[in-house]
Protein backbone atom coordinates (compact mmCIF):
# COMPACT_ATOMS: atom_id res chain seq x y z
CA UNK A 1 0.00 0.00 0.00
CA UNK A 2 2.94 2.43 0.83
CA UNK A 3 4.91 1.29 -2.07
CA UNK A 4 1.25 1.88 -4.21
CA UNK A 5 1.13 5.47 -2.59
CA UNK A 6 4.62 6.44 -2.65
CA UNK A 7 4.54 5.75 -6.84
CA UNK A 8 1.31 7.72 -7.32
CA UNK A 9 2.62 10.50 -5.74
CA UNK A 10 6.05 10.42 -7.78
CA UNK A 11 3.58 9.88 -11.04
CA UNK A 12 1.71 12.76 -9.64
CA UNK A 13 3.88 15.13 -8.53
CA UNK A 14 5.21 16.43 -11.60
CA UNK A 15 2.39 17.75 -13.37
CA UNK A 16 0.99 19.29 -10.28
CA UNK A 17 3.92 21.50 -9.70
CA UNK A 18 3.92 22.29 -12.90
CA UNK A 19 0.30 23.45 -12.92
CA UNK A 20 1.04 25.12 -9.54
CA UNK A 21 4.12 26.97 -10.71
CA UNK A 22 2.30 28.64 -14.26
CA UNK A 23 -0.43 29.18 -12.01
CA UNK A 24 1.64 31.32 -9.32
CA UNK A 25 3.28 32.78 -12.21
CA UNK A 26 -0.05 33.62 -13.93
CA UNK A 27 -1.45 35.40 -10.91
CA UNK A 28 1.70 37.39 -10.41
CA UNK A 29 1.83 38.96 -13.91
CA UNK A 30 -1.95 38.29 -14.56
CA UNK A 31 -4.23 41.88 -14.11
CA UNK A 32 -8.01 42.25 -13.55
CA UNK A 33 -11.40 41.79 -15.03
CA UNK A 34 -10.44 44.05 -17.73
CA UNK A 35 -6.97 42.90 -18.92
CA UNK A 36 -6.22 40.38 -21.79
CA UNK A 37 -4.75 37.98 -19.25
CA UNK A 38 -6.82 38.07 -15.84
CA UNK A 39 -4.88 37.02 -12.92
CA UNK A 40 -6.24 33.21 -12.41
CA UNK A 41 -8.01 34.71 -8.89
CA UNK A 42 -10.22 37.31 -11.02
CA UNK A 43 -11.21 34.09 -13.37
CA UNK A 44 -12.25 32.58 -10.56
CA UNK A 45 -14.36 35.27 -8.97
CA UNK A 46 -15.81 36.12 -12.55
CA UNK A 47 -16.43 32.72 -12.62
CA UNK A 48 -18.58 33.04 -9.28
CA UNK A 49 -19.84 36.05 -10.60
CA UNK A 50 -21.47 34.39 -12.95
CA UNK A 51 -23.03 31.37 -11.23
CA UNK A 52 -26.36 32.68 -11.78
CA UNK A 53 -26.36 32.88 -15.83
CA UNK A 54 -24.10 30.36 -16.84
CA UNK A 55 -26.28 27.17 -16.09
CA UNK A 56 -29.06 28.53 -18.85
CA UNK A 57 -26.07 29.18 -21.12
CA UNK A 58 -24.46 25.30 -20.44
CA UNK A 59 -28.13 24.35 -20.90
CA UNK A 60 -28.53 25.55 -24.73
CA UNK A 61 -25.11 24.74 -25.64
CA UNK A 62 -25.51 21.36 -24.85
CA UNK A 63 -29.07 20.82 -26.30
CA UNK A 64 -27.89 22.08 -29.44
CA UNK A 65 -24.52 19.93 -29.13
CA UNK A 66 -26.77 16.62 -28.42
CA UNK A 67 -29.22 17.26 -31.41
CA UNK A 68 -26.56 17.94 -33.43
CA UNK A 69 -24.64 14.87 -32.59
CA UNK A 70 -27.65 12.38 -32.69
CA UNK A 71 -28.44 14.31 -36.39
CA UNK A 72 -24.80 13.71 -37.15
CA UNK A 73 -23.98 9.81 -36.21
CA UNK A 74 -27.15 9.23 -37.03
CA UNK A 75 -26.54 10.08 -40.78
CA UNK A 76 -22.85 9.57 -40.09
CA UNK A 77 -23.70 5.96 -39.86
CA UNK A 78 -26.03 5.70 -42.68
CA UNK A 79 -23.79 7.07 -45.08
CA UNK A 80 -21.07 4.81 -43.87
CA UNK A 81 -23.48 2.08 -44.62
CA UNK A 82 -24.37 3.40 -47.92
CA UNK A 83 -20.50 3.71 -48.84
CA UNK A 84 -19.43 0.47 -48.06
CA UNK A 85 -22.39 -1.77 -49.76
CA UNK A 86 -21.22 -0.68 -53.20
CA UNK A 87 -18.62 1.14 -55.21
CA UNK A 88 -21.00 3.00 -57.21
CA UNK A 89 -22.26 4.67 -53.87
CA UNK A 90 -18.52 5.17 -52.80
CA UNK A 91 -17.78 7.15 -56.06
CA UNK A 92 -21.38 9.01 -56.01
CA UNK A 93 -20.54 10.30 -52.62
CA UNK A 94 -17.11 10.51 -52.40
CA UNK A 95 -16.85 14.09 -53.85
CA UNK A 96 -20.06 15.72 -51.71
CA UNK A 97 -18.47 14.39 -48.28
CA UNK A 98 -15.15 16.31 -48.75
CA UNK A 99 -16.71 19.30 -50.22
CA UNK A 100 -19.07 19.41 -47.08
CA UNK A 101 -15.89 19.70 -44.99
CA UNK A 102 -14.36 22.22 -46.97
CA UNK A 103 -17.29 24.88 -46.31
CA UNK A 104 -16.44 27.86 -43.41
CA UNK A 105 -18.89 27.63 -41.21
CA UNK A 106 -19.30 31.02 -40.23
CA UNK A 107 -20.07 32.29 -43.76
CA UNK A 108 -22.46 29.13 -43.47
CA UNK A 109 -24.19 30.26 -40.35
CA UNK A 110 -24.90 33.69 -41.40
CA UNK A 111 -26.60 32.27 -44.29
CA UNK A 112 -28.27 29.83 -42.11
CA UNK A 113 -29.21 32.70 -39.68
CA UNK A 114 -30.61 34.33 -42.40
CA UNK A 115 -32.82 31.51 -43.34
CA UNK A 116 -33.80 29.89 -40.20
CA UNK A 117 -33.62 32.72 -36.94
CA UNK A 118 -31.98 32.60 -34.05
CA UNK A 119 -32.90 29.75 -32.39
CA UNK A 120 -31.57 26.09 -32.28
CA UNK A 121 -31.74 25.45 -35.63
CA UNK A 122 -28.66 26.48 -37.56
CA UNK A 123 -26.55 25.54 -34.64
CA UNK A 124 -27.93 21.85 -34.92
CA UNK A 125 -27.45 22.09 -38.60
CA UNK A 126 -23.41 22.92 -38.28
CA UNK A 127 -22.91 20.28 -35.30
CA UNK A 128 -24.02 18.06 -37.29
CA UNK A 129 -21.93 18.86 -40.11
CA UNK A 130 -18.70 18.51 -38.08
CA UNK A 131 -19.85 15.18 -36.15
CA UNK A 132 -21.02 12.96 -39.45
CA UNK A 133 -17.86 13.19 -41.24
CA UNK A 134 -15.62 11.87 -38.74
CA UNK A 135 -18.22 9.03 -37.84
CA UNK A 136 -18.60 8.37 -41.25
CA UNK A 137 -15.29 7.70 -42.15
CA UNK A 138 -14.37 5.70 -39.27
CA UNK A 139 -17.42 3.22 -38.80
CA UNK A 140 -17.04 2.40 -43.01
CA UNK A 141 -13.08 1.82 -41.98
CA UNK A 142 -14.80 -0.62 -40.00
CA UNK A 143 -17.21 -2.01 -41.81
CA UNK A 144 -14.81 -2.74 -44.65
CA UNK A 145 -12.14 -4.07 -41.99
CA UNK A 146 -14.32 -6.32 -41.02
CA UNK A 147 -13.33 -9.84 -41.21
CA UNK A 148 -14.13 -10.87 -44.68
CA UNK A 149 -13.31 -15.05 -43.81
CA UNK A 150 -15.57 -14.50 -40.85
CA UNK A 151 -18.38 -12.84 -42.90
CA UNK A 152 -18.46 -16.13 -45.30
CA UNK A 153 -17.87 -17.93 -42.54
CA UNK A 154 -20.99 -17.56 -40.74
CA UNK A 155 -22.71 -16.85 -43.98
CA UNK A 156 -21.68 -21.01 -44.44
CA UNK A 157 -23.40 -21.64 -41.08
CA UNK A 158 -26.90 -20.23 -42.79
CA UNK A 159 -26.24 -16.92 -40.97
CA UNK A 160 -29.13 -15.01 -41.98
CA UNK A 161 -27.97 -10.81 -43.00
CA UNK A 162 -29.32 -9.59 -39.70
CA UNK A 163 -27.32 -12.37 -37.81
CA UNK A 164 -24.04 -11.57 -39.61
CA UNK A 165 -24.84 -7.34 -39.02
CA UNK A 166 -25.16 -8.43 -35.53
CA UNK A 167 -22.55 -10.85 -34.95
CA UNK A 168 -19.83 -9.53 -37.11
CA UNK A 169 -20.28 -6.46 -38.49
CA UNK A 170 -21.45 -3.95 -36.25
CA UNK A 171 -18.94 -5.67 -33.29
CA UNK A 172 -16.17 -4.77 -36.19
CA UNK A 173 -16.88 -1.15 -36.96
CA UNK A 174 -18.40 -0.05 -33.25
CA UNK A 175 -14.77 0.63 -31.91
CA UNK A 176 -13.60 2.82 -34.54
CA UNK A 177 -17.08 4.41 -35.01
CA UNK A 178 -16.98 5.70 -31.24
CA UNK A 179 -12.73 6.41 -31.67
CA UNK A 180 -14.69 8.65 -34.49
CA UNK A 181 -17.29 10.02 -32.26
CA UNK A 182 -15.10 10.96 -29.92
CA UNK A 183 -12.72 12.81 -32.15
CA UNK A 184 -15.99 14.68 -33.78
CA UNK A 185 -17.08 15.86 -29.71
CA UNK A 186 -14.25 17.94 -29.25
CA UNK A 187 -15.15 19.59 -32.21
CA UNK A 188 -19.20 19.35 -31.65
CA UNK A 189 -19.30 21.73 -28.93
CA UNK A 190 -16.70 24.55 -30.12
CA UNK A 191 -18.57 24.40 -33.11
CA UNK A 192 -22.00 25.22 -31.23
CA UNK A 193 -20.20 27.73 -29.44
CA UNK A 194 -19.55 29.99 -32.52
CA UNK A 195 -22.44 29.25 -34.08
CA UNK A 196 -24.07 30.76 -30.92
CA UNK A 197 -21.80 33.94 -31.41
CA UNK A 198 -22.68 34.42 -34.53
CA UNK A 199 -26.48 34.96 -33.78
CA UNK A 200 -27.87 33.42 -30.84
CA UNK A 201 -30.37 34.32 -28.01
CA UNK A 202 -29.21 31.85 -25.27
CA UNK A 203 -25.63 29.85 -25.12
CA UNK A 204 -22.39 30.17 -24.35
CA UNK A 205 -21.02 31.67 -27.50
CA UNK A 206 -23.80 34.53 -26.86
CA UNK A 207 -21.89 34.60 -23.31
CA UNK A 208 -18.85 34.89 -24.69
CA UNK A 209 -19.84 37.66 -27.11
CA UNK A 210 -21.82 39.74 -24.66
CA UNK A 211 -18.46 39.42 -22.49
CA UNK A 212 -16.09 40.37 -25.26
CA UNK A 213 -18.37 43.13 -26.15
CA UNK A 214 -18.41 45.17 -22.59
CA UNK A 215 -14.16 44.31 -22.82
CA UNK A 216 -14.73 41.53 -19.51
CA UNK A 217 -11.84 39.21 -20.70
CA UNK A 218 -12.01 37.24 -17.13
CA UNK A 219 -15.56 36.51 -18.59
CA UNK A 220 -14.21 35.28 -21.76
CA UNK A 221 -11.68 33.01 -19.83
CA UNK A 222 -14.51 31.71 -17.94
CA UNK A 223 -16.38 30.63 -21.41
CA UNK A 224 -13.47 29.18 -22.69
CA UNK A 225 -12.61 27.25 -19.93
CA UNK A 226 -16.40 26.48 -19.12
CA UNK A 227 -16.54 24.82 -22.75
CA UNK A 228 -13.04 23.07 -22.50
CA UNK A 229 -14.23 21.11 -19.26
CA UNK A 230 -17.82 20.29 -21.05
CA UNK A 231 -15.85 18.75 -23.86
CA UNK A 232 -13.52 16.75 -21.68
CA UNK A 233 -16.43 15.40 -20.03
CA UNK A 234 -17.86 14.32 -23.34
CA UNK A 235 -14.70 12.97 -24.37
CA UNK A 236 -14.42 10.93 -21.18
CA UNK A 237 -17.87 9.55 -21.24
CA UNK A 238 -17.47 8.30 -24.83
CA UNK A 239 -14.38 6.80 -23.91
CA UNK A 240 -16.52 4.88 -20.69
CA UNK A 241 -19.33 4.13 -23.39
CA UNK A 242 -16.27 2.75 -25.55
CA UNK A 243 -14.79 0.26 -22.86
CA UNK A 244 -18.38 -1.21 -21.68
CA UNK A 245 -19.76 -1.25 -25.64
CA UNK A 246 -16.27 -3.03 -26.50
CA UNK A 247 -15.03 -5.51 -23.79
CA UNK A 248 -12.87 -7.41 -26.01
CA UNK A 249 -10.82 -4.17 -27.32
CA UNK A 250 -10.49 -3.19 -23.96
CA UNK A 251 -8.85 -6.84 -22.92
CA UNK A 252 -6.98 -7.00 -26.01
CA UNK A 253 -5.08 -4.34 -25.32
CA UNK A 254 -4.34 -4.57 -22.06
CA UNK A 255 -3.31 -7.56 -22.48
CA UNK A 256 -0.98 -6.39 -25.70
CA UNK A 257 0.23 -3.64 -23.16
CA UNK A 258 1.08 -6.27 -20.40
CA UNK A 259 3.13 -8.76 -23.21
CA UNK B 1 -18.30 49.14 -30.49
CA UNK B 2 -15.82 50.28 -32.51
CA UNK B 3 -16.94 50.60 -36.30
CA UNK B 4 -17.12 47.43 -37.25
CA UNK B 5 -20.21 47.97 -39.04
CA UNK B 6 -18.74 49.83 -42.24
CA UNK B 7 -17.01 46.33 -43.20
CA UNK B 8 -20.45 45.02 -42.44
CA UNK B 9 -22.25 47.36 -44.70
CA UNK B 10 -21.35 45.51 -47.73
CA UNK B 11 -22.38 41.96 -46.64
CA UNK B 12 -25.65 43.85 -46.01
CA UNK B 13 -25.59 46.01 -49.11
CA UNK B 14 -24.97 42.22 -50.82
CA UNK B 15 -27.55 40.54 -49.04
CA UNK B 16 -30.05 43.02 -49.20
CA UNK B 17 -29.79 42.80 -53.34
CA UNK B 18 -31.34 38.95 -52.77
CA UNK B 19 -33.74 39.80 -49.70
CA UNK B 20 -35.17 42.92 -51.13
CA UNK B 21 -37.18 41.29 -53.41
CA UNK B 22 -39.12 39.99 -50.56
CA UNK B 23 -41.66 41.63 -48.85
CA UNK B 24 -41.56 41.39 -44.89
CA UNK B 25 -44.02 38.97 -43.74
CA UNK B 26 -46.96 40.82 -41.83
CA UNK B 27 -46.64 40.70 -38.20
CA UNK B 28 -49.01 38.47 -37.09
CA UNK B 29 -51.88 41.07 -36.25
CA UNK B 30 -54.90 38.80 -34.35
CA UNK B 31 -58.54 39.50 -35.27
CA UNK B 32 -59.35 40.35 -31.13
CA UNK B 33 -58.06 43.51 -29.76
CA UNK B 34 -57.37 41.93 -26.36
CA UNK B 35 -54.53 39.11 -27.90
CA UNK B 36 -51.53 41.05 -28.35
CA UNK B 37 -49.75 41.40 -31.76
CA UNK B 38 -46.28 39.88 -31.78
CA UNK B 39 -43.46 42.30 -33.09
CA UNK B 40 -39.69 41.62 -33.24
CA UNK B 41 -37.00 43.78 -33.42
CA UNK B 42 -33.58 42.92 -33.93
CA UNK B 43 -30.54 45.50 -32.83
CA UNK B 44 -27.30 46.50 -34.57
CA UNK B 45 -25.13 44.85 -32.05
CA UNK B 46 -24.71 42.86 -28.46
CA UNK B 47 -27.16 44.51 -26.28
CA UNK B 48 -25.54 47.91 -24.34
CA UNK B 49 -26.90 51.29 -23.53
CA UNK B 50 -28.01 52.61 -27.11
CA UNK B 51 -30.97 50.34 -26.85
CA UNK B 52 -31.86 50.99 -23.03
CA UNK B 53 -35.05 52.76 -23.84
CA UNK B 54 -36.52 49.38 -25.91
CA UNK B 55 -35.31 47.33 -22.44
CA UNK B 56 -36.64 49.83 -20.77
CA UNK B 57 -40.03 49.50 -22.51
CA UNK B 58 -39.96 45.97 -22.39
CA UNK B 59 -39.13 45.50 -18.65
CA UNK B 60 -41.89 48.80 -17.66
CA UNK B 61 -44.79 46.89 -19.94
CA UNK B 62 -45.18 50.02 -22.58
CA UNK B 63 -44.95 47.55 -25.40
CA UNK B 64 -47.67 45.15 -23.34
CA UNK B 65 -50.13 48.53 -23.00
CA UNK B 66 -49.73 49.09 -26.59
CA UNK B 67 -50.55 45.70 -27.61
CA UNK B 68 -47.66 44.43 -28.51
CA UNK B 69 -45.88 40.65 -27.67
CA UNK B 70 -42.01 42.31 -28.44
CA UNK B 71 -39.08 40.19 -29.17
CA UNK B 72 -35.72 41.46 -29.00
CA UNK B 73 -33.32 40.01 -31.18
CA UNK B 74 -29.22 40.59 -31.10
CA UNK B 75 -28.25 40.35 -34.16
CA UNK B 76 -24.12 38.92 -34.08
CA UNK B 77 -22.28 39.77 -37.20
CA UNK B 78 -24.93 40.11 -39.85
CA UNK B 79 -26.61 43.21 -38.75
CA UNK B 80 -30.02 43.89 -38.24
CA UNK B 81 -31.14 45.24 -41.22
CA UNK B 82 -30.71 41.82 -43.48
CA UNK B 83 -33.31 40.49 -41.49
CA UNK B 84 -35.21 43.24 -41.80
CA UNK B 85 -34.92 43.25 -45.32
CA UNK B 86 -35.90 39.00 -45.57
CA UNK B 87 -39.00 39.81 -43.49
CA UNK B 88 -37.79 37.99 -40.27
CA UNK B 89 -38.16 40.90 -38.40
CA UNK B 90 -40.81 44.05 -38.24
CA UNK B 91 -37.75 46.55 -36.96
CA UNK B 92 -34.03 47.24 -36.45
CA UNK B 93 -31.95 49.00 -34.79
CA UNK B 94 -29.49 50.44 -38.05
CA UNK B 95 -27.52 53.41 -38.95
CA UNK B 96 -27.72 56.12 -41.91
CA UNK B 97 -24.98 54.97 -43.38
CA UNK B 98 -26.42 51.24 -43.40
CA UNK B 99 -30.02 52.59 -44.55
CA UNK B 100 -29.11 54.89 -47.36
CA UNK B 101 -27.00 52.44 -49.02
CA UNK B 102 -29.58 49.81 -48.52
CA UNK B 103 -31.96 52.29 -49.76
CA UNK B 104 -30.23 52.79 -52.85
CA UNK B 105 -30.03 48.90 -53.81
CA UNK B 106 -34.12 49.29 -53.73
CA UNK B 107 -34.50 47.98 -50.16
CA UNK B 108 -38.02 49.60 -48.69
CA UNK B 109 -36.40 50.72 -45.10
CA UNK B 110 -37.17 53.61 -43.25
CA UNK B 111 -36.21 54.96 -40.31
CA UNK B 112 -38.89 55.66 -37.54
CA UNK B 113 -36.73 57.15 -35.03
CA UNK B 114 -33.20 58.75 -34.17
CA UNK B 115 -32.42 56.64 -30.96
CA UNK B 116 -28.94 59.37 -30.59
CA UNK B 117 -29.99 63.13 -31.83
CA UNK B 118 -26.64 63.32 -32.47
CA UNK B 119 -23.50 61.45 -33.73
CA UNK B 120 -21.62 60.44 -30.52
CA UNK B 121 -18.53 58.80 -32.06
CA UNK B 122 -15.30 60.04 -32.18
CA UNK B 123 -11.84 59.44 -33.59
CA UNK B 124 -9.30 58.75 -30.79
CA UNK B 125 -5.31 59.06 -30.10
CA UNK B 126 -3.49 58.09 -27.24
CA UNK B 127 -2.19 61.28 -25.63
CA UNK B 128 1.04 60.37 -25.76
CA UNK B 129 1.40 60.40 -29.89
CA UNK B 130 1.83 64.04 -30.38
CA UNK B 131 -1.24 64.28 -32.29
CA UNK B 132 -3.54 68.06 -30.78
CA UNK B 133 -5.53 68.31 -33.81
CA UNK B 134 -6.88 66.76 -36.77
CA UNK B 135 -4.03 67.82 -39.05
CA UNK B 136 -1.28 66.18 -37.12
CA UNK B 137 -2.99 62.77 -38.26
CA UNK B 138 -0.47 63.33 -40.96
CA UNK B 139 1.86 60.90 -41.03
CA UNK B 140 0.31 58.58 -38.37
CA UNK B 141 -1.38 54.93 -38.89
CA UNK B 142 -5.43 54.91 -38.78
CA UNK B 143 -6.66 51.29 -37.99
CA UNK B 144 -10.16 50.79 -39.43
CA UNK B 145 -12.14 48.21 -40.86
CA UNK B 146 -11.61 48.95 -44.62
CA UNK B 147 -14.83 51.04 -45.01
CA UNK B 148 -15.15 54.00 -47.63
CA UNK B 149 -16.96 56.27 -45.28
CA UNK B 150 -14.21 56.00 -42.65
CA UNK B 151 -11.46 57.01 -45.15
CA UNK B 152 -13.95 60.01 -46.77
CA UNK B 153 -14.65 60.90 -42.83
CA UNK B 154 -10.38 60.96 -41.80
CA UNK B 155 -9.92 62.51 -45.08
CA UNK B 156 -12.35 65.25 -44.89
CA UNK B 157 -11.34 66.31 -41.20
CA UNK B 158 -7.65 66.37 -41.58
CA UNK B 159 -7.95 68.30 -44.79
CA UNK B 160 -10.39 70.28 -43.55
CA UNK B 161 -7.98 71.78 -40.63
CA UNK B 162 -5.60 72.04 -43.65
CA UNK B 163 -3.19 69.03 -43.11
CA UNK B 164 -3.08 66.50 -45.87
CA UNK B 165 -4.98 63.60 -45.72
CA UNK B 166 -2.73 61.91 -47.58
CA UNK B 167 -0.25 61.72 -44.96
CA UNK B 168 -2.68 59.40 -43.16
CA UNK B 169 -1.70 55.75 -43.39
CA UNK B 170 -4.26 53.02 -42.75
CA UNK B 171 -4.07 49.62 -41.77
CA UNK B 172 -7.08 46.60 -40.86
CA UNK B 173 -7.76 46.29 -37.35
CA UNK B 174 -9.05 43.00 -38.10
CA UNK B 175 -11.49 40.84 -36.08
CA UNK B 176 -9.53 42.10 -32.30
CA UNK B 177 -9.58 44.80 -29.62
CA UNK B 178 -9.05 47.93 -30.89
CA UNK B 179 -7.03 49.22 -27.49
CA UNK B 180 -4.67 46.41 -27.91
CA UNK B 181 -3.17 47.66 -31.41
CA UNK B 182 -3.67 51.22 -29.51
CA UNK B 183 -1.68 49.46 -26.75
CA UNK B 184 1.06 47.95 -29.35
CA UNK B 185 1.08 50.51 -31.35
CA UNK B 186 0.41 49.25 -34.37
CA UNK B 187 -1.98 52.71 -35.04
CA UNK B 188 -2.50 55.68 -33.83
CA UNK B 189 -6.32 56.61 -34.16
CA UNK B 190 -8.86 54.62 -34.63
CA UNK B 191 -12.73 55.49 -34.19
CA UNK B 192 -14.85 54.64 -31.99
CA UNK B 193 -18.34 55.60 -29.81
CA UNK B 194 -17.94 58.00 -26.66
CA UNK B 195 -21.00 55.95 -25.03
CA UNK B 196 -19.10 52.94 -25.00
CA UNK B 197 -15.70 53.16 -26.02
CA UNK B 198 -14.50 56.37 -24.87
CA UNK B 199 -15.66 55.76 -21.33
CA UNK B 200 -14.28 52.42 -21.26
CA UNK B 201 -10.68 53.43 -22.13
CA UNK B 202 -10.69 56.91 -19.86
CA UNK B 203 -13.09 55.83 -17.05
CA UNK B 204 -12.28 52.25 -16.89
CA UNK B 205 -8.80 51.97 -18.18
CA UNK B 206 -7.28 55.14 -16.97
CA UNK B 207 -5.97 55.93 -20.83
CA UNK B 208 -5.09 59.17 -20.97
CA UNK B 209 -7.04 60.32 -25.07
CA UNK B 210 -7.15 63.16 -27.66
CA UNK B 211 -10.60 62.75 -29.08
CA UNK B 212 -11.94 64.55 -32.10
CA UNK B 213 -15.71 63.95 -32.07
CA UNK B 214 -17.34 63.94 -35.49
CA UNK B 215 -19.91 66.29 -34.63
CA UNK B 216 -18.45 68.90 -33.03
CA UNK B 217 -19.26 72.52 -34.77
CA UNK B 218 -16.41 74.83 -34.82
CA UNK B 219 -13.89 72.27 -33.97
CA UNK B 220 -10.57 72.23 -36.37
CA UNK B 221 -11.65 69.94 -38.72
CA UNK B 222 -15.11 69.27 -38.52
CA UNK B 223 -17.50 71.99 -40.29
CA UNK B 224 -16.47 69.47 -43.24
CA UNK B 225 -18.10 66.82 -41.79
CA UNK B 226 -21.40 66.70 -41.25
CA UNK B 227 -23.68 64.86 -38.23
CA UNK B 228 -26.11 61.55 -39.25
CA UNK B 229 -28.48 59.48 -37.49
CA UNK B 230 -26.25 56.56 -36.13
CA UNK B 231 -28.44 54.46 -34.29
CA UNK B 232 -31.95 55.13 -35.18
CA UNK B 233 -34.79 52.73 -35.57
CA UNK B 234 -35.88 51.36 -38.89
CA UNK B 235 -39.01 49.62 -40.69
CA UNK B 236 -40.13 49.21 -43.73
CA UNK B 237 -42.08 50.92 -46.18
CA UNK B 238 -44.57 48.06 -46.45
CA UNK B 239 -45.03 47.37 -43.06
CA UNK B 240 -46.04 51.43 -42.78
CA UNK B 241 -48.30 51.10 -45.74
CA UNK B 242 -50.12 47.97 -44.57
CA UNK B 243 -49.90 48.48 -40.61
CA UNK B 244 -49.36 52.35 -39.74
CA UNK B 245 -50.94 51.67 -36.83
CA UNK B 246 -48.93 49.32 -35.48
CA UNK B 247 -45.81 51.16 -35.99
CA UNK B 248 -47.25 53.92 -34.15
CA UNK B 249 -47.95 51.77 -31.05
CA UNK B 250 -44.28 50.27 -31.42
CA UNK B 251 -42.29 53.75 -31.73
CA UNK B 252 -44.65 55.36 -29.71
CA UNK B 253 -43.69 52.82 -26.42
CA UNK B 254 -40.41 52.98 -27.12
CA UNK B 255 -40.35 56.48 -27.32
CA UNK B 256 -41.86 56.38 -23.68
CA UNK B 257 -38.66 53.91 -22.93
CA UNK B 258 -36.24 56.31 -23.98
CA UNK B 259 -37.93 59.41 -22.13
CA UNK B 260 -37.48 57.11 -18.97
CA UNK B 261 -33.65 56.67 -19.78
CA UNK B 262 -33.42 60.21 -20.07
CA UNK B 263 -34.93 60.75 -17.25
CA UNK B 264 -33.61 58.08 -15.16
CA UNK B 265 -30.56 56.58 -15.74
CA UNK B 266 -30.18 53.87 -13.18
CA UNK B 267 -33.77 52.17 -13.66
CA UNK B 268 -32.55 51.89 -17.33
CA UNK B 269 -29.00 50.31 -16.23
CA UNK B 270 -31.33 47.88 -14.17
CA UNK B 271 -33.60 46.82 -16.79
CA UNK B 272 -30.53 46.39 -19.77
CA UNK B 273 -28.51 44.52 -16.76
CA UNK B 274 -31.55 42.39 -16.06
CA UNK B 275 -31.51 41.47 -19.76
CA UNK B 276 -28.07 41.04 -20.70
CA UNK B 277 -26.46 40.30 -17.23
CA UNK B 278 -23.28 39.42 -18.81
CA UNK B 279 -22.43 43.30 -19.58
CA UNK B 280 -19.46 44.51 -17.53
CA UNK B 281 -21.68 46.48 -14.80
CA UNK B 282 -19.43 49.63 -14.11
CA UNK B 283 -19.20 50.35 -18.06
CA UNK B 284 -23.29 50.36 -18.60
CA UNK B 285 -23.38 52.71 -15.63
CA UNK B 286 -21.60 55.21 -16.39
CA UNK B 287 -22.49 54.98 -20.07
CA UNK B 288 -26.45 55.12 -19.23
CA UNK B 289 -25.30 58.50 -17.16
CA UNK B 290 -23.89 59.60 -20.26
CA UNK B 291 -26.02 58.83 -23.01
CA UNK B 292 -29.27 60.56 -20.47
CA UNK B 293 -28.10 64.08 -21.80
CA UNK B 294 -27.64 62.65 -25.65
CA UNK B 295 -30.77 60.38 -26.91
CA UNK B 296 -32.50 64.11 -27.63
CA UNK B 297 -31.36 68.16 -27.07
CA UNK B 298 -32.33 69.31 -23.39
CA UNK B 299 -36.18 70.02 -23.95
CA UNK B 300 -36.52 68.28 -27.01
CA UNK B 301 -38.62 65.18 -27.28
CA UNK B 302 -37.03 61.89 -28.21
CA UNK B 303 -36.39 60.31 -31.97
CA UNK B 304 -37.03 63.38 -34.13
CA UNK B 305 -35.37 63.45 -37.43
CA UNK B 306 -34.52 66.59 -39.29
CA UNK B 307 -35.02 66.51 -43.18
CA UNK B 308 -32.12 68.55 -43.62
CA UNK B 309 -29.70 66.65 -41.32
CA UNK B 310 -30.84 63.30 -43.44
CA UNK B 311 -29.81 65.56 -46.79
CA UNK B 312 -26.59 66.41 -45.94
CA UNK B 313 -24.95 63.60 -44.71
CA UNK B 314 -26.81 61.93 -47.86
CA UNK B 315 -24.84 64.77 -50.04
CA UNK B 316 -21.83 64.08 -48.37
CA UNK B 317 -21.97 60.54 -49.33
CA UNK B 318 -22.76 60.73 -53.02
CA UNK B 319 -19.22 63.52 -52.94
CA UNK B 320 -17.45 60.78 -51.61
CA UNK B 321 -18.68 58.09 -54.20
CA UNK B 322 -20.09 55.96 -50.93
CA UNK B 323 -23.37 56.30 -52.80
CA UNK B 324 -23.41 55.98 -56.35
CA UNK B 325 -26.88 56.73 -56.96
CA UNK B 326 -28.51 59.73 -55.14
CA UNK B 327 -30.83 59.08 -52.58
CA UNK B 328 -34.37 60.90 -52.00
CA UNK B 329 -33.74 61.39 -48.72
CA UNK B 330 -37.49 62.45 -47.66
CA UNK B 331 -37.91 58.91 -48.03
CA UNK B 332 -35.65 57.39 -45.75
CA UNK B 333 -37.33 58.93 -41.98
CA UNK B 334 -40.42 60.10 -41.01
CA UNK B 335 -41.21 62.01 -37.70
CA UNK B 336 -44.93 60.65 -38.03
CA UNK B 337 -45.18 57.93 -36.09
CA UNK B 338 -43.60 60.17 -33.06
CA UNK B 339 -45.81 60.88 -30.03
CA UNK B 340 -47.57 64.00 -30.67
CA UNK B 341 -45.79 66.97 -28.28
Amino acid sequence: MTRYWRSAFVRAAPPVLLIATILGVWQLVGGGSRATMPAPSQIVRAFVDSRGVLPAHIATTLTETGLGVVLGVSIGVVLAVLVTSSVVVRRALRPLLVISQTIPFPVLFLLLVLAFGYGLTPKVIVVALVVFFPVTVTTASGLEQADAELVDLVRSFGASRMQRLRHVLIPAALPPALAGLRISLTYAIAAAVIGESIGARSGLGLYIARSQRSFRYDQIWVGMLVVAALSITLYSCVYVVERLACPWKHVESSAGTAA
Amino acid sequence: MNRRRFLRSFAVVASLAFAACGTAKSASSSSTPAKSTKVTIVLDWTPNTNHSGIYLAQAKGYYRDAGLDVSIIEPGNGGGLPQLAAGNAQFAVSVAEELLPARAQGARVVSVAAILQHNTSSLIVPASRNIARPRDLAGKTYGGFGGDLEKALVDAMVTCDGGDPGGVKYVEIGNTDYKIGLDRRDFDAVWVFDGWDVIRLEQLDGMKLVTFPFHDPGQAGRDCIPDWYTPLIATTDDLIARQPDLVARFVQATARGYELARSDPQTAVAALLAAAPELDKALVNKSAQYLATKYADTGQPWGRQDAAVWATFEQFLVAHKILSTPVDTTKVFTNQFLPKS
